[in-house]
Parts: structure tokens; sequence; C-alpha cells
């Protein structure tokens, strides 16, 4: 099967649920994410972002429920020889999970170098091409011990896209970044989605992020879709799981700003 | 009583763990060949780790393996002191030492890195580029300890022999001569012996690869998880090869 490239495919979660043990982590989580669009799911810490995300990339199975993309159950997907899939599916993860034994080239054209679908001259201007994209030209032959925290996300970035993914997942894309980095990343996410027409879902808990990159935004909380909406809608939610959510991330609206104005003016 | 059943679980849980990691990563010859730079590259590790405190030990277990003997022989007659060494260091010390060398140098360095791959989502990352982790890091491995192994026991069959024959030549305790002791040594080692200590190097190597590999796979937890799963790996390493040394040697004894 010849497949068009990068062209974005829709993710249906239907009905998900799962368990470690005793431990329900989730509880029916349902999701329809259209193709092409770049969904943010946000939520505290430990409450199965992570675990959402390993299951739609097909890393595990779920205890019970349903996970398609492109149309296909994601272990029939996932049981395809990888020369025959008519999409392709790339993560990005929170620890950028770069193979320390290999140079960031080597790193990048590791999925085309192992299945022999590119000739080493196409591999290396796909490298250089990636790289550019990430700004990160020019450190093809460093190995990843030798980069920064934020230069490794963007080369695991760089990897994901090297193969020209349809459907990209990101697992805390900015876990460990300082504020600046974490913007920087989220502008590049954010190029990605203008650049690429393909499906993204951010798993983080950084409210910048989701302000830089969502087209709509999805929060999970006790092991279901909490809320569901565009940035905005979600600010003015009157959901209390959501608004402590909003709150411990320190992002506040201006009306909040106002109000706590208005409390402090009080006080003083 | 409860405790004791769920240790026997365990430990027959954890050799089915590696005996169906070891099924599933002997290559066909095809793979054997597309994997070839990467054995290549795993075999250069293991000798590269492994010779320099090879040859130490093996030289000094030559010569400790001759001053013990002969103090044993000296009421009797040092003339059998050749064949003794020689095929204590070929049959049995040679390969049990190598063994237990790259099970504490190279094994646990295997576990420790694919533990901290698992940990650190490597294998993951490996697995979303359809690669699979136990063709792209287990077989290179299992296929690179089955090779080197049985060459550093030749290695270290030699060098010891080579220590045992200073230690005969210096030690004024011993009196026959240098020539008689390698007359009988030479006289009494037949190829059956050299060739059951390699099919130890073999069988050794694939259990140490085996063991390392399914302890890393399994690693999870964080560096502490990284930790354990690496002394855990070697304890089971050097367990196995006593069990597997017992057969293969019982084994030789029933061949003609
Ligand atoms: N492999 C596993 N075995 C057992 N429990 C697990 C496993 N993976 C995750 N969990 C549990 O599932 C819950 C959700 O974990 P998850 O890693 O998805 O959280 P998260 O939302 O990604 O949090 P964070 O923002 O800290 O990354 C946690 O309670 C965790 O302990
Ligand atoms: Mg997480």
């Amino acid at each position: 099967m010849k497949r068009t490239p990068g062209k974005g495919v829709d993710v249906k979660v239907d009905n998900v649920i799962h368990e470690y043990g005793d431990l329900r982590v989730l509880d029916g989580v349902n999701m329809d994410i259209a193709a092409g669009e770049t969904l943010c799911v946000l939520g505290g810490s430990g409450t199965g972002k992570s675990v959402l995300v390993r299951l739609m990339a097909g890393l595990e199975v779920p205890t019970s429920g349903e996970i398609q993309i492109g149309g296909m159950l994601v272990p029939e997907y996932a049981a395809l020889p990888p020369d025959e899939k008519p999409f392709l599916v790339s993560m990005v993860f929170q620890h950028s999970a770069l193979l320390g034994s290999l140079t960031v080239e080597e790193n990048i054209t590791l999925r085309m170098r192992e299945h022999r679908t590119h000739s080493e001259k196409d591999m290396h201007s796909i490298c250089e091409q990636v790289l550019d994209e990430v700004e990160m030209g020019g450190s093809n032959n460093k190995l990843p011990g030798e980069l920064s925290g934020g230069m490794k996300k963007r080369v695991a970035l760089a990897r994901a896209l090297a193969v020209n993914p349809d459907l990209l997942f990101y697992d805390e894309p900015t876990a460990e970044l300082d504020p600046v980095l974490t913007e920087q990343i989220g502008l590049l996410i954010a190029r990605v989605r203008r650049d690429r027409p393909i499906t993204q879902v951010v798993v983080t808990h950084d409210m910048v992020i989701a302000d830089i990159v969502a087209d709509r935004v999805a929060m999970l909380g006790d092991g279901r879709i909490a809320e569901e909406g565009s940035y905005r809608e979600f600010l003015a939610s009157p959901d209390p799981g959501t608004r402590s959510f909003l709150e411990a991330a320190r992002v506040l609206t201006s009306r909040d700003q106002a109000d706590n104005k208005d409390k402090t003016g009080k006080d003083g | 009583m409860q405790r004791c059943g769920r240790t026997v679980l365990n430990t027959l849980s954890t050799l089915g763990e590696v005996l169906l990691l070891l099924g599933r990563s002997i290559p066909g010859p095809r793979s054997l060949w597309r994997e070839r730079t990467r054995i290549v590259e795993q075999m250069i590790i293991v000798g590269s780790e492994t010779l320099p405190i090879a040859s130490l030990v093996a030289f000094f277990i030559g010569m400790v393996l001759v001053v013990q003997t002969a103090d044993q022989l000296v009421n009797y007659s040092q003339e059998v002191l050749g064949s003794i060494v020689g095929l204590s260091m070929t049959k049995e010390l040679g390969p049990v030492l190598i063994a237990f060398l790259v099970a504490g140098r190279v094994g646990s360095s295997i576990t420790a890195q694919i533990g901290s791959m698992a940990v650190y989502d490597e294998l993951n990352a490996l697995r979303t580029m359809d690669i699979d982790p136990e063709r792209y890091l287990v077989t290179p491995r299992i296929i690179a300890m089955a090779l080197s192994l049985p060459v550093l026991i030749l290695y270290a069959d030699a060098v010891g022999i080579l220590g045992g024959c200073l230690a005969v030549q210096l030690d004024p305790a011993i009196d026959i001569s240098l020539a008689l002791f390698w007359d009988n040594l030479v006289s009494e080692i037949a190829m059956q012996d050299i060739v059951v200590g390699l099919v130890k190097g073999v069988v050794f190597g694939v259990t140490i690869a085996a063991v390392s590999c399914a302890f890393g796979l399994r690693t999870r937890g964080g560096t502490a998880g990284v930790a354990s799963s690496t002394t855990q790996s070697v304890v089971w390493s050097f367990v196995l090869v006593i069990v597997f040394d017992f057969i293969i040697v019982r084994m030789a004894v029933l061949l003609p």
C-alpha cells in the first residue's frame, strides 16, 4: 500500500478503561480527535495522561474499550508490517528517549535505516531538513549526552518528524524545562501545526503550551474526560475540578486576576 | 510455607521468561546476516571488557593450580602434574572463570543499559519506530556472547597453562622439569576435553546474555529499579552457569 505522507488521521477513543491491579487509572475515557487537529490533554500529576497516550500509541493494551486511529483498531494497526502501514504514528517522550549510543543523525534516521526505506542520501537530507525545522542544524554528529535538556527535546521532536508522521503524540514535551524553553518548544509544536496538516495529541499539565498550540483542550480528571472545548472556554469553565487545576497551574483569567486585586485591595 | 511457594513460583516464572526470550531471539540465517555489524560491535565490547582482567586472573590461576597441586602430590609423584593442571584448566576452570568474569563485567552492563533504556522509554521509542527491541538489542548480544565466550575460553586456557609453566620453572618446591610437565600435559589432553570446554562456552554465553537481557527488559521503577535488576541478573547468571556446568559435565562423562 502506498501511503500519502503526513495528511493527518482521526483518533476515536471509545469507553476506555485501564487498570493496574486494583488501581483503576482510566474509568471510561471517550474522545474524538479530528484529522489535522491539535488537541491538548490536560490534567494534574498522576491522573493517567501518560497511560492514555501510551494506550493510543499502542504501547499498552487497555483493560477494556477500543481505540481507533485512521479508522483502524490500534492492535490491527500495530500488527501491520512496517512497510504496509497506510499512515505513520510518532511519539515524543517525556524524557526525550534518544538512544544514548547513537548520534543525533543516527537517532533521527533510525527508523528509515532499520527498515531500509530510504537511500543514504535521502536520509541525510531528511535529517538536515528536520534539524533545521527544530532549529538544531549542525548537531548531526553530537551524542545525546552532549546536549542540554532543551536540545534533547528538540532532537526528539526532529526524530518524530523525520518519519513524516500523520499522527504525532507528545507526552509532557516540556517536562523539566524552564519557562523560556517551554515557550520555545510550544512555538515549535505550533509551527508543526501550521506547516504540516497532521493530527497532534499533546499531553501536558502546562497551560502555556496549551495556550500556544491547542485547537482544543480536553481535561482528564477522575479517570474520565471531565471537560472539552477551546482554550478560552476552558479558562472560563465553572467545573470545580477544572478550577482547582487552573488555580494550581496559576493561570488565571484576567477576571480572576481582577478579583484577586479586589481582595488584596480589601485586605490592605 | 507460603513464602517458600512464592519463591519457587517466582523462580520458575523468571526461568520461563528467560527461556521465552531466548526462543524469540534466536535468529534465522537472514536476520543473522542483517545484524552482523551489531553482532561484531558487541563481540568487540565483550572482548575488550574481559581480555585484560581474564589474562591476569587466568595467569594467576594457572600458577596457583600448579603450586597447590604440586604440594598435594609431594608424597606421590609430581609426574602427573601436567595433566591435572591442563585438564582442570581446559575442562573446568577456563570456562567457569571466563563465564563469571563475563557475567560480572559484560552481563551486568547489558542489564544496566537495557534497564535504563526501559526506564527512560527508549524501548518504547524503538517500538513506536516499528523496531522490535528484542531483535534490535537482544539478538546481537546473544549471538555475540555465544561466539566470543569459546574464543575467550581458549585464550584463558592458554594463558593459564602458560602461568602453570612459569610456576613449574620457577618454584623450587617442584621437582619435575618443564619438559616433563609439558609432555604429560600434551599427552593427556584430548581434543574432546577442549571441545567440552568450548561447548560450555557457547552454553554459558547464551545463558548470560539471555538472563542479562531479560532482567534489563523487565526493569521498572527508575534508577533504583535498574540497580536491583543488575544485581539480580548477575546472581542469576552465576547460579545458572554453575547448574549448566554440572549438567554438561555429567553428560560429557556419559560420552564414549
Ligand atoms: N506501569 C504501571 N504500573 C502500575 N501503575 C502504573 C503504571 N503506569 C502508571 N501507573 C499509575 O497510573 C497512574 C497514572 O499515571 P500516569 O503516569 O499516566 O500519570 P500522569 O498523568 O502522566 O502524571 P504526570 O503528570 O506526573 O506524568 C499513577 O497512579 C501511576 O502510579
Ligand atoms: Mg506523565
